[in-house]
């Protein structure tokens, strides 16, 4: 029954192409058979086409965990699509019900080759997605992420490969007995690193969500950016423990290398795009810390994100630039206005934001708390550049409802200490201070580190260095 | 072994083909021959001399069928990717005459 939820939404997408006038109506009868195919579905159960064993055959398995990430994921696209419905024509429909349902089947495959399918199934939709009105622009970012993606896919292929010939099974939780071979978990894991977005690996990221279409960045860093990540909390228990350790150290790096280069953009759906670049760092070290909260991240990433995106792209569309230089001095109705600073704030990790509540139960490094201190800065550029109206903005009225909802999302028990969060605040507005200070005297501007080759050298050394760390773990 | 090691050589080939060549076409041509490494690695897995391909249980030595059919999949899905690049490789140099990748990062970043 619960694959219904996949297998419903491709139906509707074969048939609102061939109906196309009635596109939207398919996806409307699509959205509800997805929402009914998920409530009425029992949890945890499992199913192997064709009666085959599980380590021979496909597995999908379904429990409470991805019932509540499907649920969300259905509300999540749903909002997004509504949101842009009347600018999308039938051939936007069919890819995007076909990305729905292969993403439903793939928070629910369990094995490497299943989840090896669906990623390529994922990522040519997003190709065709982004490259859809046939600009320059989007077609050379399409390729380029087309062509970063085939190489990963084929260093995760070597790495399973790696397994198979020592467990003998694609199974992932029957894999967790067997031995891990030398130099598997780095061509996995680099390939699984290089789809989620993180920093270094990821260069198709800034330019992707920078240039896409509106509506596309919503999806690309709400969700599809996260299947890595989802890959790699699924195989954490195969892991060694210097590989986790690896993980948890490349991740704070790469938070805080991020949040600097967030800060220096001047474009405003690429300092969103570098910043989902931190959130994809911060997700990497809470996988290696506590996957059990991921996810949670997952979750409010995924609604914070994504509405930061759609703001972004209403603001491109109505002032005609997503340059911060051109937008200054704009005014914003209330509400947007309130929703967008309050978003934002909500991934920066202060008290009483969502990842603030995922921090605190988690032991990491102090030196993470940097980025506050660098979040500060760039929550402050973003003050200063954007100005209330006296309009109240009542188109955007539903995001008053939505936004409480993400804030309740990481309602857990954490750990609320006053003197963590009166340094927390202390390094903010130090944040905010150095850059109102700094910011008249010193021009910063973006670095692009991202050209192509080197995006491709990033990748291979980053490669080299996780070979030398597995290899060293074995001595 | 030794063929699983030469499948990795021309993975590592491949791999640096697609990082020193400036064409997009010749990138394109490496990335099939990093792919068909990607293939050559699985075959190599599978294949154990004259053992037949077929599971039973009371043959204990076979080559294994699985990893063949789950290599169909690889290989569909690679040439239709590498088809979607190739168009859209075509697309662009006829809107912008070239198919060297830094020309075509200085003209359209």
């Amino acid at each position: 029954m619960f694959l219904l939820s996949s297998i419903f939404p491709i139906s509707m997408a074969i048939l609102s192409y061939i109906f196309n006038k009635y596109h939207k109506i398919f996806i409307l009868i699509s959205y509800i058979g997805i929402f009914i195919s998920l409530i009425i579905s029992k949890t945890p159960q499992s199913y192997i086409p064709g009666d085959w064993s599980s380590s021979n055959g496909i597995e999908f398995f379904f429990d409470n965990e991805i019932k509540i990430v499907l649920i969300c994921f259905m509300f999540f696209s749903a909002f997004i699509y509504l949101r842009f419905f009347k600018n999308k024509n039938h051939e936007f429909t069919l890819l995007w019900l076909i990305l729905n349902g292969s993403l439903n089947s793939f928070f629910m495959s369990r094995d490497f080759f299943n989840i090896y399918v669906h990623i390529e199934l994922i990522s040519m939709i997003v190709f065709l997605i982004l490259a859809m009105d046939k600009d320059s622009t989007r077609i050379w970012i399409s390729l380029k992420y087309m062509l970063m993606s085939s190489v990963a896919l084929n260093f995760y292929l070597i790495g399973v490969g790696m397994f198979y010939s020592n467990t003998g099974t694609l199974n992932i939780t029957l894999s967790l007995e067997f031995s891990k071979p030398l130099f598997s978990q780095s061509f996995i894991i680099t390939g699984l690193l290089i789809k989620s977005g993180v920093f270094f690996l990821s260069g198709w990221l800034p330019s992707a969500q920078s240039e896409a279409s509106e509506g596309v960045p919503s999806i690309l860093s709400g969700i599809v950016e996260k299947i890595g990540l989802w890959v790699i909390y699924l195989i954490f228990p195969l892991l060694t423990f210097e590989v986790k350790n690896f993980l948890l150290y490349f991740g704070i790096i790469s938070a805080i290398l991020s949040s600097i280069f967030t800060f220096l953009q001047i474009d405003l759906k690429k300092l969103l795009a570098y910043s989902t670049m931190t959130q994809m760092s911060y997700g990497l070290i809470i996988i290696a810390v506590r996957p059990e909260f991921f996810p949670i991240f997952l979750i409010y990433d995924m609604f914070s994100k994504g509405i930061l995106f759609l703001l972004a792209d209403d603001l491109n569309e109505k002032f005609g630039s997503k340059n911060l230089e051109k937008l200054k001095n704009v005014k914003i109705s209330i509400v947007p206005y309130i929703i967008f600073f309050i978003l934002l704030f909500n991934i920066g990790g202060v008290f009483p934001s969502n990842l603030y509540k995922l921090k605190s139960s988690l032991i990491i490094p102090l030196i993470i708390e940097v980025n506050i201190f660098i979040f500060g800065m760039y929550f402050t550029k973003l003050f200063k550049t954007f100005h209330i109206s006296k309009k109240f903005g009542f188109k955007y009225l539903y995001l008053l409802l939505v936004t409480p909802v993400i804030l309740y999302i990481t309602y857990i028990k954490y750990n609320f200490e006053i003197s963590k969060i009166t340094y927390q605040y202390l390094l903010f507005f130090g944040g905010v201070i150095f850059y109102l200070l700094i910011f008249k005297k010193i021009k910063f501007k973006p670095i692009n580190i991202y050209s192509f080759e080197n995006s491709l050298i990033y990748q291979i050394a980053f490669l080299l260095i996780f070979f030398i760390i597995e290899s060293l773990s074995r001595i | 072994m030794s063929y699983e090691i030469l499948s990795l050589l021309v993975f590592f080939i491949g791999l640096f083909g697609l990082i020193t060549k400036k064409d997009m076409i010749l990138k394109l041509v490496n990335l099939g021959i990093l792919q068909s490494s990607v293939v050559l690695f699985f075959v190599s897995i599978a294949f154990k001399g004259d053992a037949p391909i077929i599971i039973t249980s009371d043959i204990s030595n076979y080559s294994d069928p699985l990893i063949h059919s789950f290599l169909l999949t690889v290989i569909v899905i690679g040439f239709a990717n590498l088809a979607l690049m190739l168009v859209f490789s075509m697309i662009l140099s006829n809107k912008i005459k070239t198919h060297v990748v830094k020309e075509i990062e200085a003209k359209i970043e």
